[in-house]
């Protein structure tokens, strides 16, 4: 029993393809995109249409929605109500669409996503624009099409005298594709209709002096010309909407408000608020004491209260970058055109809505000839029955039947000479011969009325029969003439203007509005700490509180135990830092990038915040304010290479870092330092030799050079560091070396030499010695720390050493241990002169502790 | 600590240098401090936003291999074979400093942390879709058949072999389905809506729609790579019947999306079906008929249309009758079809018919340019005049104005114009120039000179007292009407889904179903002009 069923096999590809594109094609051509012509999708032109077949008029009274709904899914479209209905709602909705197409009465939602009234409550007619939509639809100017039943009648696309694809906008999501057009103003549209009319060759940008951008039903601002221009030429265009925001002060207190009066299109306004208060409640958003909505019945009003001393433009522009404030709209011109979808140029669009017209035209006044036609016919066979008069009606009186008069009229029987004579009667002077009437003629005249043989009745029906002729002969010169129906189609458009156009709302503002995170930032001073192992962090000033005298400290960043603080500076937090690493790049971030820390905070490592590749490591870090052009950086490198760079040729960041010289092989760069080029400048090797020399001997070079010879090295020897020396009082060559030995040397027994030289002897680096390991220039309050291979750090003050001659061995810094080596050397951060408060207490306590144990 | 590709998990601990291989509290200070630690970097770096699921201390652990050695004054060692660690103390300590030193670690190795983090998350998706799966067969596997949805209205049958699933789109057609069923061996199961797209979607989303829960769980079959198993299968056929309308095409294939890729085997065995419900229903006079699609009825008007008449051609010397004449009104009904579609490529009809026509007087030549053709148009219609420039050609018919361009151009070269043009030479050949007087019993009923009129006639004739209805979904059937036509065993034609080429296959759900939306928009422009079933 159960193998008796017929079954056929398919192959699941081929199931697959036929069913997609079934659906594909349905939704593409019959669902989700808006015809050219009259710009709109299948279920609002049956909503249309059910509401015209219903004379739910706009000068009639309202009818409930749910009839409505209920004749639009039994006639014409086989889906769900609230698929029509919500149709309906958008249409109604002054805020969707920038002329509604129907007139609703209740509650049809708002601006804050508020649902509408269900159908059973509200009550729609269409709008008096709706009916130029439908405008001769009667007159068989378009074609209609069977309803899914085929039982009934229903237009393909609507005569439409408005431009409305592009008056009204459209959005829709297809497969594979989707359409999203901005509204525009009426007034604007019809004058470039018109112009491309009367000057088919227009360019775009004559077109766009008549259109220059779309116009939302929501108001606002829209951003930049370049994404209307490219939607405009390509049919696709990304444009920027604005919120109106003023600021207004408040009566009582010092404090000022942003007022936002008009959102983005689209944008949905409790959500746009419940936005804001989410940011301000996750602190992403500061500086707002309350908000709230204070719209009513005489318009949009959002009152975002600021603190005290609040910049408004610096909160407005966050708000437009965390926002919906500042919302994009992605136009795709996408249309159906001849049955396919098409990607539309504004221009194309135009194109086609005026072939659209013409046709409409054209058709119509085939029709009304046809009918004027008809009526000459009627009137001419009156005519000849009222200058027959006597003789026709002789000829009815004398006929049995309707049919028999009717017969006889057709025949022409009253003209019969033979016949007339019969009655006494002559011809009419102008006529002679047979006179036939057709049968419509003949119907019409058994179907006159007595009281249209009256004198004056009779001159009437001349009247007209001119009257008709004239027309015919007007409709006739229409047909034959492609200009006329153009200046038809040109004048229809006009009287839509005159009677719907309406100012533009939107401002277009030319340029631009990329908000970039910049605008977003106060500009305040911050305090910057970075530690010696390279974590990096910022904190307000403020939390540096004044202290007293002899007061206690506070800690500015809290360290791994082995780690202190290298540098400590006050910047804005517009400046940059620019970090130059060993492999010769150099990377930049504003201050305001740097992770924000209270005083017993880490900080983060720089790795994180930088794009370095691996095993590369920050050499040096510059805080600069702005790219002044008398400024220089100068560069060192392990190889004695030195390299003087106007500060400018750094001035254009790029995330991934640049290079900042070029290095050769196996070449590390070891030291960055900012001059203003009338310095001198301090090498030291490894071996202890030293060089000093004028900045103005090596020439500014370009970013991507090599540099020049600094100092001519020796054997195995390298650079260990470099100093830009100033003739400072008090200001002395600190030097260390690997066994914990150095010495303090004054500055003036480094003479300058000409760069490129073997240079002088720094310190002896005898066996007890080791190596040079770094150098720093120094005054009496520095502080220095003492870094060992063993993780120790030993922190010495300056003056506590005193200062000998130049070519001596120097004296004992630090005991180390047997095969200990002192890897590095570093000068405190300075204390901060401008703001007292700036001690580190961590430091002072290091400072009583000698040795620090690293483990 | 070093992470690696595999999903093993490798600890060894020392105490002492003994090693511990049962563990002890170094371990577990371990194992507690890497979850703490990697947890906390990933929350405060905004790694998991997009996270559902929790990272638990084994999928951190996937992959890791390790060493801990701890040097303690006094070990205590537990256990039978003394080698687990015993010391309380040592949790604190291996706890705290691991997470100082892996904190920093991370925090200065950013690349690295984000590496382990990836693969910690993905094993955390791992298990949790795991989880889901098997929770899913777990709960049908408590009772005998399994928790069966409330849905399904379930047959009596019990053995698989004879029982028949029906998948049945929405629940207004469900309830016809169920009260025309077979209760024997017929079970139905409405579902709701479109169901979601298996391709888009992972695995443990996928494992989450009610929908496709439902389905799993009335299939019987359990779900993913281990758990999937034919041999639970409770109906051997599994029939998809939704309505004919192009959303049900659409639900069509997203259950074939379904069963191919999870399912794979089911179709591979031929289990799955689709039901073929009739599109029209005639009727006349108390005379009920259902009919399959289009063609059918096309089929039905012209017998009916053609009986007992009498189409006289050439003049009234030659004469076709009754059935004779339904081969020529086919080569009609062909051409028409091909027609629409030239058309619908954005040609006007009018134009295209006289082309047509001025074609088959004077002979077939190629569309290398307008102008040859429209002097020919011209020498017939005096109405008819045209304008050719570079761009574009301006055709003046009547009132028309028709603009032509280059895309018209190559239509009228595509090979849907040369088959049109066929077939308009075959229907020459077989009705003559046209000109025909169709009669019947002697009565003459129209005298024409088109093809389409004489095709219009009998299409009318036939429809004459004619009840057409078009069902545009399942539930607009009777219970009754359902079963005796897509249900009932004795006349129903079910569609048996084969997989012929997997590679094949393969792609093309890939294409239509996948997130690339670039190749689905090629495939859909290359076979828009194919369509069969426009619904607007």
């Amino acid at each position: 029993m159960l193998n008796q069923t017929n079954k056929i096999s398919v192959n699941i590809e081929d199931e697959m393809k036929k069913s997609y594109m079934d659906y594909a094609m349905s939704v593409i051509i019959g669902r989700a995109l808006p015809d050219v012509r009259d710009g709109f999708k299948p279920v609002h032109r049956r909503c249309l249409y059910a509401m015209y077949d219903m004379g739910n008029d706009y000068n009639k009274p309202y009818k409930k929605s749910a009839r409505v709904v209920g004749d639009v899914i039994g006639k014409y479209h086989p889906h769900g109500d609230t698929a029509a209905y919500d149709t309906i709602v958008r249409m109604a909705q002054d805020f969707s669409l920038r002329y509604p197409m129907v007139d609703g009465q209740g509650n049809f939602g708002s601006v804050d996503g508020d649902s509408p009234a269900a159908m059973r409550y509200t009550e729609i007619r269409m709008s008096k624009l709706a009916h130029e939509m439908l405008a001769d639809l009667d007159k068989e100017t378009v074609d209609m099409g069977s309803n899914y039943d085929d039982s009934l009648q229903e237009p393909l696309v609507l005569p439409a005298k408005i431009p409305n694809l592009l008056v009204n906008g459209s959005s829709g999501i297809a497969v594979g594709m989707a359409t999203n057009i901005p509204p525009h103003n009426l007034g604007e549209v019809v004058d470039g209709v018109v112009a491309t009319i009367d000057n088919p060759a227009i360019t775009l940008e004559e077109l766009m002096a008549f259109i220059p951008g779309p116009d939302f039903p929501t108001a606002g601002f829209i951003y930049g010309r370049d994404g209307i221009v490219s939607a405009y030429r390509t049919g696709r265009g990304i444009i920027q909407m604005r919120a109106r925001a003023r600021v207004e002060k408040q009566k009582k207190s010092e404090r000022e408000s942003i007022i936002v009066t008009e959102i983005p299109y689209q944008v949905n306004k409790s959500r746009l608020i419940e936005k804001i208060a989410e940011l301000v409640r996750e602190k992403k958003l500061e500086g707002i004491s309350d908000l709230r909505d204070e719209s009513d019945r005489d318009g949009m009003r959002i009152v975002i209260e600021l603190k005290k001393d609040e910049n408004p433009q610096v909160l407005l522009n966050q708000l437009y970058k965390h926002t919906a404030m500042q919302s994009s709209f992605g136009i795709i011109m996408l249309a159906i055109v001849s049955n396919r979808p098409k990607v539309l140029t504004l221009k194309e669009t135009i194109r086609h809505f005026i072939d659209h017209r013409r046709e409409i035209v054209t058709r119509r006044t085939v029709f009304e000839l046809k009918k004027a036609e008809a009526r000459a016919h009627i009137l001419e066979g009156l005519k000849i029955a009222l200058d027959w008069l006597d003789a026709v009606i002789e000829l009815i009186r004398d006929s049995k039947t309707p049919a028999e008069a009717k017969e006889g009229l057709m025949e022409g029987k009253f003209a019969d000479p033979a016949w007339l004579a019969k009655f006494d009667l002559v011809a009419p002077a102008n006529y002679s011969g047979m006179t036939r009437l057709s049968e419509i003629q003949a119907q019409a005249i058994l179907d006159m009325r007595l009281h249209r043989l009256t004198g004056l009745e009779r001159e009437k029906i001349v009247d007209e029969y001119l009257e008709i002729l004239r027309f015919i002969g007007r409709l006739k010169d229409i047909l034959g003439s492609e200009t006329e129906i153009l200046a038809i189609v040109k004048g229809e458009l006009l009287e839509i203007k005159d009677k719907f156009g309406d100012p533009r709302r939107t401002e277009i503002i030319a340029q631009t509005a990329e908000i970039t995170l910049e605008d977003t930032i106060v500009e305040e001073d911050m305090v910057v700490n970075i530690t010696h192992t390279g974590y990096i962090k910022r904190s307000a000033v403020s939390l540096y509180r004044a202290q007293r005298r002899g007061g206690k400290g506070k800690t500015g960043i809290k360290t791994k135990d082995e780690d202190f603080v290298e540098h400590l500076f006050i910047a804005s937090t517009k400046d940059y830092l620019l970090f130059f690493s060993d492999a010769g790049k150099v990377y930049w971030l504003k201050v305001y990038e740097l992770p924000e820390g209270g005083r017993a905070t880490r900080g983060k490592a720089i790795v994180n915040l930088l794009n370095l590749s691996q095993d590369e490591k920050i050499s040096a870090i510059l805080s600069v304010r702005e790219f002044s052009e008398d400024k220089f950086i100068m560069m060192a490198t392990r190889q004695g290479v030195v390299k003087k760079t106007p500060l400018l040729e750094y001035s254009h960041p790029r995330v991934g870092g640049i290079l900042a010289v070029n290095l050769d092989e196996g070449d590390k760069l070891i030291e960055v330092a900012l001059t203003d080029g009338k310095q001198d400048v301090l090498l030291v090797s490894k071996n202890g030799k030293s060089i000093r020399f004028r900045e103005e001997d090596a020439r500014p070079q370009g970013r991507v050079t090599r540099g020049v010879r600094g100092m001519t090295l020796e054997g195995d020897d390298v650079v260990i560091g470099m100093e830009i020396v100033n003739e400072m009082t008090g200001s002395t060559i600190f030097t260390v070396t690997e066994n914990g030995f150095g010495k303090r040397t004054e500055l003036g027994e480094y003479r300058a030499q000409s760069r490129g030289g073997k240079g002088v002897i720094t310190i002896k680096t005898t066996d007890r010695n080791g190596c040079v390991v770094g150098i720093k220039q120094v005054t009496d309050e520095n502080d220095m720390m003492l870094i060992s291979d063993q993780g120790k750090i030993l922190r010495v003050p300056v003056s506590g050493f005193s200062i000998i001659g130049r070519n001596t061995q120097g004296v004992r810094l630090m005991v180390t241990e047997t095969e200990e080596r002192i890897v590095a050397v570093a000068k405190l951060a300075e204390k901060d002169d401008a703001d007292e408060s700036a001690d580190d207490d961590s430091l002072d306590e290091l400072s009583d502790v000698e040795l620090v144990d690293g483990e | 600590m070093q992470y690696n590709d595999s999903y093993d998990e490798k600890l060894f601990s020392f105490a002492n240098n003994i090693n511990t291989h049962e563990g002890g509290t170094h371990l577990i200070g371990f194992k507690a401090a890497l979850t703490r630690t990697m947890n906390s970097y990933a929350t405060a770096n905004n790694l998991l936003k997009n996270v559902k699921v929790a990272i638990s201390g084994e999928d951190l652990r996937e992959g890791l291999t390790a060493v801990i050695s701890v040097k303690i004054p006094q070990p205590q060692f537990e256990g039978q074979t003394k080698t687990k660690l015993g010391n309380s103390e040592v949790k604190g300590y291996v706890e705290t400093l691991l997470n100082e030193k892996l904190a920093t670690y991370l925090e200065e190795n950013p690349q690295v942390a984000k590496r382990v983090l990836e693969k910690s998350i993905d094993a955390a998706r791992a298990r949790e879709a795991a989880r889901k799966a098997r929770d899913l067969t777990r709960r049908k596997g408590a009772l005998e058949i399994g928790t069966l949805p409330g849905k399904l209205a379930d047959c009596q049958e019990k053995d698989p072999a004879l029982c028949e699933l029906f998948l049945v789109e929405g629940d207004s057609a469900g309830g016809s389905a169920k009260q025309g069923r077979d209760r024997k061996y017929q079970a139905i199961l409405p579902l709701k809506g479109k169901i979601l797209n298996v391709e888009k979607a992972r695995f443990d989303k996928m494992i989450s729609s009610q929908e496709i829960r439902t389905l799993i769980a009335a299939l019987g079959t359990g779900i993913g790579k281990d758990d999937f198993d034919i041999a639970k299968l409770r109906y051997h056929r599994i029939i998809v019947m939704t309505d004919a309308d192009v959303d049900g095409s659409h639900i069509l294939t997203l259950l074939l999306t379904f069963f191919f890729r999870q399912m794979h085997e089911l179709v591979e065995r031929g289990h799955l079906y689709i039901a073929q419900p009739p599109l029209y229903k005639i009727k006349r006079g108390k005379k009920e008929q259902y009919l399959k699609n289009e063609a059918a009825l096309q089929n039905y008007l012209l017998e009916e249309g053609t009986d007992n008449m009498t189409l006289a051609l050439d003049g009234g010397e030659r004469a076709l009758r009754g059935k004779q004449i339904i081969p020529a009104l086919k080569q009609v009904t062909d051409y028409r079809s091909v027609f629409d579609k030239v058309v619908r490529k954005g040609l006007n009809e009018e134009l295209v018919r006289l082309l047509i026509d001025v074609n088959a007087r004077t002979g077939f030549e190629e569309f290398a340019d307008f102008a040859p053709h429209f002097e020919k148009i011209k020498a017939i219609r005096q109405d008819f005049d045209y304008n050719i420039n570079e761009k574009r050609a301006t055709v003046k018919l009547g009132n028309l104005h028709i603009r032509l361009d280059r895309h018209s151009l190559d239509v009228l070269n595509s090979h849907e114009y040369t088959l049109l043009f066929e077939n308009y030479r075959k229907i020459r050949a077989s009705l003559g120039d046209g000109s025909a007087v169709i009669s019947s019993e002697g009565k003459d009923l129209l005298v024409t000179d088109s093809y389409e009129e004489i095709l219009a006639f009998f299409l009318d004739t036939a429809k004459k007292g004619l009840y057409i209805q078009r069902y545009k979904g399942l539930g607009e059937m009777n219970p009754e009407q359902l079963w005796e036509t897509t249900m009932h065993q004795d006349n129903r034609l079910l569609l048996q889904v084969k997989i012929e080429d997997v590679v094949e296959a393969e792609e093309i759900f890939t294409v239509l179903m996948g997130d690339q939306v670039e190749p689905r928009r090629d495939f859909i422009e290359k076979n828009a002009l194919n369509v069969s079933n426009l619904d607007i």
